[in-house]
């Protein structure tokens, strides 16, 4: 990449696209409003980012006791070191278990490491049960957001999915009715799945236990009526006690929706007990993904996140382009962070520039992640793997120049004085239409505003004299 | 004695949440809202002693047919507004998700302050035995936006929850 | 407080670009009573190669403020908040040893130009006027790196209060970033593009005839994009408006340009 122009991945902002997420977005700032009302945000974000500094700090010491605690109760663990491995454990488990049908709750882990490809490869059916996850899924889409996975969709385009599908004709203003149409389809494949695989918000180490949020119940169902469950989680999700996790349960839906719990959170400890009605067998399948290589570097605070989804409804970038926009699993500040670092996708690269570092994702974030500066140390990084090399000429040139003040002066005389007449050809009043090389491509859409003749510090000479 | 301050607390935060609250002076009394809740729908239940005598025989139904869920919480949260209850024998899962409405029974002294108190009171901790298999803290129905940001209520989870307090 | 010697960061955009917003802060700050001083070997914080991935660069020229002002005393003011920013929560970064001492004895010195008269003058307004109609609809946006980055949003309403004919309107998701970020308006042109186009929409759909900021990096990106579109809306820095009698000296505004301007497309 030459470095001095980025394309966003899916081609830039999508007027089809930005009406649904400004409107998200502004909910999510109403929210936002309202939880700050409610609690000491800020002792609160204090605190939940010490509960997450000291599980990533004691990661090791802590996926131990958690598997020690989840086998004492019945579960079984299965580790593995990437996604080609934790698809493997899951598949395996599948087969093991004589089970070809399979539930799914949103999990963007299983979106990182390709599950549902996996699973059709391996001949096993896994349905979406997430509203959002099952239309995309129907639609062989691609979820675009954490929390509202297609928030880039129109209920037109969901009545005209589920007429396809059905035969039947929806009203797109009927949501209620397009809902309940999924909520029927969706009961039936509840009860004659044999697996249910979800995701897991938090895992508690002092006793086992995987904590998952939701509004609509499908984890509820997906964990009470297959006889197996499958659980997939990074490993940074764990932390240590009871004490953390009472914070941290409020903190995820009071940063994602400004309400201090879920409609639904489950607290699950090994398979179905004392005459439970529950899953008989319980695996929590855990993945490192490259997680653990960014222990102990000066990104390691990516990994506090609680994929709350508050940086995405903040960002001024995200609401332009959407989660598609960026072309990978993680998305808008976050996804900008942590896929370079995970290594995973080839289009990683650009990422992390883009942003315009104002710095709302960071006031947003429930844990304090330095996302701004996480992403100028990016930059750096990609820059010394594989240098731009005509941009890092031009600034390594305007360093050797403005590190010399006789010389940033001479710059100044230069751009006003010498190249105005040439400017002036195209200018209206210190504006014009057109830019000089490196900067023509601000005038594709803004006029630009030409260096002054006279700038600051030589009127300041001419008028106070002195050096 | 649970505070009034608390019961105060609890019913503002289920207003919020578009569930019901309904108050009631003893276990007794409490069935009898149960009953007038549940009307002539038909019924999925938890076998608990607190929850005898409210439904006939004839409106019992396995969960997967059930119009109402009945249940019994262990806790609830003032601060939040969520019921909690364990599963475990005569204590279906699928009796309390399933139906698409939910009654639920709450003793007031299971009425807790916060969720670091609830999640204590209904086992979830350290030191002693291994907690429930399956504790879900429930506030409010189900719901989605998930359609162009509008509320939906009701997806898989009950879509109406109405919380009958009594004191015991 | 005695009004006290200030030295003067007048910063690289500001001094090449918009060098009477320097004369401005300068003849404003000597109307508090303040004697101002200018280091006249100063260039620029090194934010640019900072930001864009080459801290390296960014050092070199950092170095340069350093130099400048190390010797000097007392408050540092610069008229634009994002240098500020560099210095109190980068410069930290990018040095150590006894240079990060020096780098940060200066970050304890540096104000942008509104707290300065606000928190440390004392100063909650200076008067100021707008000119022509009474009444004027001004909508303040504030600098994402003074907002987030130093947390000030008071100070820079503080005085636009305190500017006569002129009433204030909050345009709809005010706190969004307007798509400037530095080299970020190259790189991601259209995105910064649409981000100018949704500030300037929602300005205008509260009732905005001018956007006023301290951010000049903002202000040219908004200008450059209402000029091409040839919207009905002035653009001005805070401290244009804080002349006393409201002479505005040499504002440019926007209007329709002729048509025979084809020749030059």
């Amino acid at each position: 990449m030459s470095g001095l122009v980025i394309e966003p991945p899916r081609g830039g902002p999508d007027p089809a696209v930005t009406p649904n997420l400004h409107h998200a977005a502004g909910n999510w700032a109403t929210h936002r409003a309202g939880a700050r009302r409610r609690v000491d945000w800020e002792a609160w974000r204090e605190r939940a980012r010490e509960v997450r500094a000291d599980a990533v700090r004691h990661l090791p010491e802590l996926i131990e006791l958690l598997e020690a605690r989840v086998v004492a109760a019945g579960g079984h663990v299965h580790h593995a070191l990437d996604g080609e491995q934790a698809c493997g454990h899951v598949v395996r488990i599948c087969r093991v278990a004589g089970a070809t049908r399979a539930v799914k709750g949103k999990s963007m882990t299983s979106e990182e490491i390709g599950l549902g490809a996996a699973l059709a490869e391996a001949g096993i059916e896994a349905v979406e049960t997430d509203l959002g996850e099952y239309i995309v899924q129907a639609m062989g889409d691609r979820p675009s957001h954490l929390l509202a996975p297609a928030v880039h969709l129109s209920s037109g385009q969901v009545a005209e999915l589920f007429a396809r599908e059905s035969g039947h004709r929806f009203d797109p203003d009927d949501t209620a009715a397009l809902v309940s149409y999924a909520r029927g389809v969706l009961r039936d494949r509840f009860l004659a799945a044999e697996v249910g695989i979800t995701g897991v918000n938090l895992a508690v180490a002092e006793t086992g236990t995987l904590a998952i949020v939701e509004s609509e119940g499908n984890i509820r169902l997906a964990t009470a009526l297959p006889r197996v469950h499958i659980a997939l989680m990074g490993i940074e999700k764990v932390i240590r006690d009871w004490e953390g996790a009472a914070h941290l349960i409020q903190m995820l839906p009071l940063a994602a929706h400004g309400t201090p719990a879920a409609a639904s959170t489950s607290f699950i400890t090994g398979p179905a007990r004392d005459g439970d009605d529950g899953p008989e067998e319980m695996h929590l399948v855990l993945l490192d993904g490259g997680r653990s290589a960014i222990r102990g570097t000066p990104f390691e605070e990516a990994l506090h996140c609680i994929r709350c989804g508050a940086c995405l409804y903040a960002c001024p970038v995200y609401r332009q382009v959407g989660g598609h926009g960026y072309g990978t699993t993680y998305s808008g500040p976050i996804g900008a962070v942590i896929t370079p670092l995970l290594e995973r996708e080839a289009d990683a690269g650009e990422l992390p520039w883009h942003s315009s570092l104002c710095g709302a994702c960071v006031e947003a974030c429930p844990v304090k992640i330095p996302l701004d500066d996480q992403l100028v140390m990016l930059r750096a990084r990609a820059h010394e793997r594989d240098p731009a090399r005509a941009e890092a000429a031009l600034f390594a040139a305007w360093a050797r120049l403005w590190s010399r003040p006789s010389a940033y002066r001479a710059t100044a005389a230069t751009a006003g004085r010498a190249l105005r007449p040439l400017w002036s050809a195209l200018a209206h009043d210190g504006w014009q239409r057109r830019a000089p090389f490196p900067f023509s491509g601000w005038t594709d859409g803004r006029d630009a505003r030409a260096p002054d003749p006279e700038p600051f510090h030589v009127r300041w000479r001419r008028q106070r004299g002195g050096a | 004695m649970v505070a009034p301050d608390l019961i105060d607390e609890f019913r503002a935060r289920l207003d919020e949440l578009d569930a019901r609250l309904h108050e009631a002076p003893s276990l007794a009394a409490a069935r009898a809202v149960a009953h007038e809740l549940i009307g002539a729908a038909t019924v999925a239940r938890w076998r608990d002693e607190a929850l005898d005598g409210i439904v006939e025989d004839e409106h019992e139904a396995p969960a997967v047919d059930a119009e109402v869920s009945l249940i019994v919480a262990d806790v609830a949260v003032a601060s939040t507004g969520a019921v909690g209850f364990a599963h475990g024998a005569g204590r279906p899962r699928a009796a309390g998700v399933l139906p698409s409405r939910q009654v639920v029974l709450l003793d007031a002294s299971d009425l807790v302050a916060d969720v670091a108190s609830a999640l204590h009171h209904v086992g979830l901790r350290a030191g002693g035995t291994v907690p429930p298999a399956n504790v879900v803290f429930v506030a409010g129905p189900s719901r989605t936006s998930d359609i162009e940001q509008r509320s939906i209520r009701g997806v898989h989870a009950p879509r109406e929850i109405a919380v009958v307090i009594f004191r015991g | 407080m005695p009004a006290p010697c200030v030295q003067l960061f007048v910063t690289c955009l500001v001094d090449l670009l918009y060098p009477e917003v320097g004369e401005r802060t300068v003849a404003l700050l000597e109307r508090l009573g303040c004697e101002v001083a200018f280091p006249s070997a100063q260039t620029c914080c090194g934010q640019p190669a900072l930001s864009s991935g080459y801290p390296r660069d960014a050092v070199k020229v950092a170095d340069r403020f350093l130099d400048a002002f190390a010797d000097t005393e007392g408050p540092i003011v610069a008229p634009f908040g994002s240098c500020v920013h560099m210095v109190r929560h980068h410069y930290a970064r990018l040095y150590d040893g006894e240079r990060a001492t020096v780098a940060a004895g200066l970050a304890a010195r540096i104000h942008d130009l509104p707290s300065f008269i606000v928190d440390e003058l004392g100063r909650p307004a200076v008067g100021g006027r707008y000119p022509g109609r009474a009444g004027t609809a001004v909508a303040y946006h504030h600098e994402c790196h003074m907002r987030y980055g130093l947390g000030v949003t008071k100070a820079p309403m503080s005085l636009l209060r305190g500017v006569a004919g002129c009433t204030i309107v909050e345009p709809a998701r005010g706190e969004l970033c307007c798509g400037f970020g530095g080299t970020f308006s190259l790189k991601l042109g259209d995105v910064a593009v649409a981000m100018a186009d949704e500030k300037l929409d929602s300005a205008l759909a509260a009732g905005a005839q001018a956007i006023v900021s301290t951010d000049v990096g903002c202000l040219m990106h908004l200008e450059g994009r209402a000029r091409r579109r040839e919207l009905p809306l002035r653009v001005h820095h805070l401290v244009d408006l804080l002349e006393p009698d409201g002479r505005l000296l040499s504002v440019p505004l926007t209007r329709p340009r002729p048509r025979t301007r084809e020749a030059n497309e």
